[in-house]
């Protein structure tokens, strides 16, 4: 008969060691025992290696799990534990770390952007093995929800991950490091369509000739490794390739010297031209050449320069190019651009400059300007909206829940999902007399 | 007894007798000869008998004294006189007696009894006349002195001579023997420019005149001769031999015993080269203070000197010394400018290495009330506060920074500090270090250069030279970039006057040494008004001090922060440190310092206006506003406040207090930039994607 009541002891052994959710006594249920159903041993074996590992996972459990006899489990309570791990409300259960608050808040004001919050259950958890799976009892057995949201380090979504698979729980992960799982969708930004979008916008300019300047901290990227390589299929030759720190300005001025050849051995014929016309200019003035003023302008030898940095050292880049003379250049870059005080301070200069963003509009989020902090609200969103979705157009089960995301759409022929990867949309800006003008 | 009355009878009555019949034939004689006498003189003078008439004595019945020109400060204390004819008008009550006894002792004993001419005298010459036919012979009374100096030529004819004699009879039924002696004691020249014997006191012996000795006196009285043969200066053992004549002459009038006039011989003499009438006080003050007089007298026809005229100045002599202290115990930082100065030119000798001025202006009114010109009068005249045209190099950044403001940025606007190029015009790049973003108010504190070109390439060149000129830079602006940065010349004056209007809260007045100028009777010629102008609206101005507070505060004036209640100012260095100055106000004062090399030597990076000019402009201050009792300055009463981050312009309860005109509050309440700076950037990291 105790095994009968197995799945309730557990969650009951749970949810006593969960401060927010404390253990109700009335909860509790006789003990009955049923006779083993042997169709249903392969299944109650699976849930029994479950039931194993929770007594792994939790030392608190051992001394119960030891009392149970295998066979009593499977055949007298195998409906009710495929129910209890099955079934769910409708409900979507969030867990993420007690660190990272900027970044907590971000993500939560983007799902309460999407999803009306009644449906919701939230548990912020010291990301201890103990305190996820108390959080994970509450939500599977308590508030039975149908889908997970969560993000965190990656060992705690690995903890998270491993249950997965046991209480068939789809998880819809704001993380790109996850293993694939069946039941594990990642939400996050599509590289494939990232760098999509920037090849039509280059081949739109008629671009094939780039600079790319690289900061540091991103040289071994593989975003960088990986559109270099786009760069190349699309035949976008790059003729320099530069690196600087963005911590060093130094590093940014001889990069812009490299790429505009400012360099008068390099142009010694050129350089003496010039030395002349200004000595002469300042001989006819009455003056001593000052030779710091003689200049060797800017040679461009490509249409575009690609910076991947933050909009801040793109400004100060538009500074040093507008310094060097360099006219008529399209500068490109990532998401990290985006931000109004890019535009702020460079009156013209970037007019016609772009950069691939994977935000459409802030005014989904009632912001005037388009702001940095905006990727992770974004993330929020769309996970709230594809979890509304689902649970929508999901049956009884978690199972059905993880079929309503594999074959939810955004358009009659664009999947959300891509082997479990969000089908993430991506945008092109461009800037024209100091705004963001979206090029699609 | 029998003796007596035949001494009676026979002597005594006779006698007396004699002398009633003589005293009253005297007496009728007398009157008869003095009825014609007067009648003959007038009859002559009237018929011009002699070629002399009544029109000839009238400029010496009109004599009026003449005197210098007298400069006064803000005061009433004298710091100056002006003069071709060095004059100090005595009357007669106050002309010591011994100096009187000596002139008539040398000059005309005989003065205080004979009716203007010496007949002895003229018999004498007359002799001589007629003996050798040698007309030199010298027969001058002090009347005659009077008339000859006053009415006649130097020509000696007996024409003249005979017009003098006639001239000085007449005279003296005028006027007195003591206003003749009056005359003659004030308008004499006694040589070395001086007219008259307080003159001569003065300049022989920096003496007034009521302070001189009996040797002096007889010095000075031996003058009236000869004077350049015998100006002591000059020629001093003939001045000499001719004081002892004096004193013998005074000794056989009985006007001192014989051992006084041994005593007297023996006194030495000490001369002083009296050269500092002209400057008694603030030499370069007064320099600009007769050329100002000059401007204004010129358009009324007359000359500054000789005049008498009394000039009224604005000077503030307790000011003034503290300006010149302050500039002379400067020595530290003219050492440390020495040691760093980079000689490209080369250098006049007659300045210092490193020369140095202020000028102090009376905030409400515009009145200069201090100006030191340089290190040294003596070894250099040239005024650097009005004459010397210097690159004033970021004291010309409020200019641009106000015309921003006033055209809707605010002191929150953000800016980058990076390289600049505006058409061919490339300032010096600024340092790597500083490469980032700013507030308008933080680039305007630490004078940052490339946010104000490129505020002042939004605006335009031309406007900004306007409204130059609006504020009070009179000097020509140049229609380049460079300018923004201070390259285009300007006097001190020119700042001042600048300085003065952001301190007056936009309403311009014009610095101005004289207040008023009188003639010698005390009719007023001119008296200066202060005319103020709104050149500027209050609520710009207001933010515009609030960022010179800030300058002090925490900005390049940081040695003085301890000032930033009570004053406002702005750094200003121009290229390669060839100027230094600072330029700021109190609530009762504009005081502008410079400091730098006369032949536009620069200086290597040490020097700049933070360590040079700013500090010698607090000292000043700090002692001034002892002075005074200097309130705080007034807290703006247009504007609003907020705290605002200082780099990047959004509020922040961490920033710093700026200031914004009521409807242009900030509303920003985050920045990008400040997440990224700090590290809070939550956007996807390419590493991660």
């Amino acid at each position: 008969m105790i095994f009968k009541l197995l799945p309730l002891l557990w969650l009951i052994i749970s949810c006593a060691q969960m401060t927010q959710v404390p253990t109700q006594d009335k909860e509790l249920a006789p003990i009955q025992h049923k006779a083993i159903d042997p169709i249903a041993f392969k299944e109650c074996m699976v849930q029994l290696r479950f039931f194993k590992q929770l007594e792994k996972l939790s030392s608190n459990h051992i001394s119960i799990f030891h009392t149970i006899a295998e066979k009593e489990l499977c055949t007298s309570h195998l409906d009710e534990t495929q129910k209890l791990l099955s079934g769910h409300n409708k409900n979507i259960g969030i867990i993420f770390p007690n660190s990272d608050k900027e970044k907590n808040l971000a993500i939560l004001k983007g799902l309460k952007k999407s999803h009306n919050f009644s449906k919701v259950f939230v548990a912020e958890v010291k990301p201890t093995k103990n305190e996820i799976n108390k959080a994970l009892g509450n939500m599977i057995f308590k508030k039975k929800i149908g889908l997970l949201l969560t993000w965190g380090p990656e060992k705690m979504l690995s903890h998270i991950e491993k249950w997965q698979a046991g209480l068939g729980l789809p998880t819809i992960y704001i993380n790109k490091k996850i293993n694939k799982n069946p039941l594990a969708f990642k939400m996050y930004p599509n590289k494939a369509n990232y760098a999509f979008e920037m090849i039509t916008e280059l081949r739109k300019r008629n671009i094939k000739r780039i600079a790319i300047l690289t900061p540091l901290k991103y040289q071994n990227a593989q975003f960088i490794q990986d559109m270099k390589k786009v760069f190349q299929a699309a035949k976008i030759e790059v003729i320099f390739d530069v690196t600087y720190d963005s911590n060093n300005y130094d590093t940014m001025d001889f990069a812009c010297r490299e790429i505009f050849v400012i360099d008068r051995y390099k142009r010694q014929v050129e350089y003496n031209a010039i030395y002349r016309e200004e000595k002469r200019k300042a001989n006819a003035q009455g003056f001593g050449l000052n030779k710091n003023l003689v200049f060797l302008p800017a040679q461009v030898k490509f249409d575009a320069i690609f910076i991947p940095d933050n909009f801040k050292i793109v400004n100060h880049f538009a500074k040093l190019f507008q310094y060097y003379q360099a006219k008529d250049i399209t500068l490109f870059g990532t998401h990290e651009w985006r931000s109004e005080e890019l535009v702020e301070t460079n009156k013209n200069y970037l007019d016609g400059s772009f950069f691939v963003d994977f935000i459409d509009s802030p005014q989904k989020f009632n912001e005037s300007r388009l702001s940095p902090t905006l990727d992770y609200k974004l993330m929020g969103y769309f996970s709230g909206l594809v979890a509304k979705h689902a649970l929508k157009k999901a049956g009884e089960s978690r199972e059905s829940v993880t079929n309503a995301l594999l074959k939810m759409k955004f358009s009659k022929d664009k999947a959300a999902f891509r082997r479990n990867e969000f089908n993430w949309p991506t945008y092109a800006f461009e800037i024209q007399e100091n705004r963001f003008i979206p090029t699609n | 007894m029998k003796k007596f009355i035949f001494l009676y009878y026979f002597f005594l009555l006779p006698l007396r007798s004699v002398i009633k019949i003589t005293q009253t034939t005297v007496f009728v004689g007398g009157f008869i000869m003095s009825l014609i006498y007067c009648f003959g003189i007038n009859l002559a003078l009237k018929n011009e008998i002699f070629y002399a008439g009544p029109k000839d004595i009238e400029s010496i019945t009109n004599w009026k004294p003449q005197n210098n020109t007298q400069i006064f400060d803000g005061n009433g204390v004298l710091i100056s006189e002006q003069f071709n004819d060095y004059h100090i008008y005595t009357p007669f009550k106050d002309i010591p007696p011994k100096m009187i006894e000596a002139i008539v002792a040398i000059e005309d004993r005989k003065f205080w009894n004979h009716p203007g001419i010496d007949i002895f005298a003229i018999l004498r010459a007359s002799k001589s006349l007629i003996q050798t036919g040698d007309v030199s012979q010298g027969a001058s009374t002090i009347t005659q002195q009077v008339v000859k100096n006053l009415v006649l030529s130097n020509e000696k004819t007996i024409s003249r001579k005979l017009r003098e004699i006639v001239l000085s009879l007449y005279l003296e039924t005028v006027l007195s023997k003591e206003q003749i002696i009056e005359i003659y004691c004030n308008q004499m020249f006694l040589g070395f420019g001086s007219y008259g014997v307080a003159a001569a006191a003065k300049r022989y012996f920096d003496k007034n005149l009521s302070d001189i000795s009996y040797a002096e006196a007889a010095l000075i009285a031996g003058l009236f001769q000869l004077p350049g043969k015998y100006n002591p200066l000059k020629y001093p053992e003939a001045a000499k031999a001719r004081q002892l004549e004096v004193l013998a002459a005074m000794e056989d009038a009985k006007i001192i015993t014989n051992k006084m006039a041994k005593k007297f011989a023996e006194q030495k003499l000490t001369y002083s080269e009296y050269t500092s009438q002209t400057k008694i006080a603030a030499p370069y003050f007064v320099d600009y203070a007769v050329q100002s007089a000059n401007q204004i007298l010129g358009k009324l026809g007359l000359d500054i000197k000789d005049s008498g005229l009394k000039i009224h100045t604005s000077l503030n002599l307790e000011l003034q010394q503290i300006a010149e202290d302050t500039i002379a115990n400067a020595e530290k930082t003219y050492t440390l400018m020495e040691r760093h100065l980079i000689p490209e030119n080369e250098m006049n000798e007659n300045s210092h290495k490193v020369e140095a001025s202020m000028l102090v202006l009376e905030r409400e009114t515009g009145k200069i009330v201090a100006m030191v010109g340089g290190r040294d009068y003596e070894k250099s005249q040239f005024n650097r506060t009005t004459q010397a045209m210097r690159a004033p190099g970021s004291l010309f950044k409020p200019i641009t920074y106000s015309l921003g403001l006033k055209n809707g940025k605010d002191w929150n606007d953000l800016y980058y500090i990076s390289p600049i190029t505006i058409g061919n015009y490339r300032p010096r790049t600024e340092d790597a270090k500083l490469f980032t973003e700013t507030t308008l108010l933080s680039a305007f504190y630490k004078s940052i250069n490339s946010p104000a070109v490129t505020l002042g390439s939004e605006l335009g060149m031309e406007r900004v030279i306007q409204h130059a000129n609006k504020l009070g830079l009179t000097s020509p602006i140049k229609d380049e970039a460079a300018s923004l940065l201070g390259s285009s010349e300007t006097t001190m004056l020119d700042i001042a006057r600048l300085y003065s209007t952001f301190a007056n809260k936009g309403m311009r007045n014009e610095p101005f040494a004289i207040t008023k100028i009188e003639d010698s009777q005390g009719k007023i010629l001119f008296e200066n008004q202060i005319l103020s102008k709104r050149v500027l609206d209050q609520v710009t101005a207001e933010l515009i001090q609030e960022g010179m507070k800030q300058v002090i505060t925490r900005g390049t004036g940081y040695k003085i922060s301890h000032l930033s209640q009570k004053a406002a100012g702005k750094t200003g260095t121009s290229n390669r440190s060839k100027d230094n100055w600072f330029a700021g106000y109190t609530e009762d004062l504009v005081v502008v310092t410079w400091l730098g090399n006369d032949d536009q030597n620069p200086f290597s990076g040490v020097v700049s206006a933070a360590n040079t000019a700013a500090p010698i402009w607090g000292d000043f201050i700090n002692s001034s506003i002892k002075k005074l009792h200097t309130p705080n300055l007034k807290r703006p009463r247009s504007l609003v406040s907020a705290r605002v981050n200082r780099h990047y312009g959004n509020l922040s309860e961490s920033g710093i207090t700026m200031y914004f005109p009521p409807h242009r509050a900030p509303k920003k309440e985050k920045s990008d930039l400040e997440k990224i700076n700090l590290g809070q950037d939550l956007r996807i990291s390419l590493n991660d994607f």
